[in-house]
């Protein structure tokens, strides 16, 4: 019986963690592609031309990058978050077919590339954040 | 001029949002599993990315004309293209190669994401 314990039980919970990991990626991920799609819906009916699509993209996409860099070392953000706000919510509401897609139809790629900097600079700054505020809480706890 | 996909039925459209998220959830769990795979470069990433545009450029090659299907296209390329496809993961690898230095492997990395799904779309549409 200890035996057998021994062997099922690690393995019983790591595939219990799996999909709770999944469970989250899930969850995130459709919470995040319907906001994404009412963002972009919002976008469309207001500003029906390639300009309002461009800037719906260019919302989704910078806070769905500052996101992620945020819940990588935030620690507001434990295993199961990051799954959720992370890897689900920002992977979902970010889309780069849409990128893709826009590019291939419009003649507004020189946007496209800028778009790719903001993004660099706001991923970086939510992972600053979130390395600032882990650095803060290590010091209150020493 | 660009069209909404939203049903004007209230229900409806409660009922497309919900199935975008089932889809977009769905497609989450599928990129999650992918993009663990690289090497050299982030492979995953720029395959799922490469895989959603070539869904949508099939989806448009195949798309029937209708209106009253539109709702069918919100389901596939928001929901289950959009939640596949992702731009975060990508500005983070960039921000990481940054870091470390490897300024090569960082233009390989935003390059592949643009040019090689673009290179999918565009063979798409011009085979059908």
């Amino acid at each position: 019986m200890d035996n057998f314990e021994k062997n099922i039980e690690p393995n019983f919970l790591a595939r219990l963690y799996l999909v709770s990991n999944y469970g989250y990626i899930f969850l995130g991920g459709a919470l995040g592609a319907m906001a994404r799609y009412m963002l972009m819906e919002i976008a469309i009916i207001n500003f029906p031309n390639e300009i309002g699509q461009l800037v719906s993209l260019f919302v989704v996409n910078l806070l769905g990058a500052y996101l992620l860099g945020l819940t990588i070392r935030h620690p507001l953000f434990n295993s199961g978050c990051k799954n959720l706000w992370g890897t689900g919510f920002a992977g979902g509401f970010t889309t780069m077919s849409g990128v893709t897609v826009f590019m291939a139809v419009t003649d507004l790629d020189e946007w496209i590339w800028g778009m790719l900097i903001a993004g660099f600079i706001a991923f970086s700054i939510g992972f600053r954040q979130g390395r600032v505020a882990m650095r803060n809480q290590e010091v209150e706890v020493a | 001029m660009i069209e909404s996909t939203l049903p004007t039925d209230p229900l409806f459209a409660i009922a497309v949002i919900i199935g975008i998220g089932i889809l977009g959830g769905i497609a989450s769990v599928v990129r999650a599993s992918v993009t663990t795979w690289r090497g050299y470069l982030p492979w995953g990433t720029m395959l799922v990315n490469t895989i959603a545009v070539v869904f949508i450029g099939f989806w448009f090659a195949f798309y029937p004309e209708e209106s009253s299907v539109a709702w069918v296209s919100a389901l596939l390329v928001a929901g289950f293209a959009g939640g596949l496809s992702t731009f975060s993961a990508m500005a983070g690898e960039l921000v990481f190669y940054f870091q470390r230095g490897r300024m090569l492997q960082m233009i390989f990395t935003a390059a592949g994401n643009i040019f090689i799904p673009l290179t999918g779309l565009l063979v798409i549409t011009a085979s059908f």
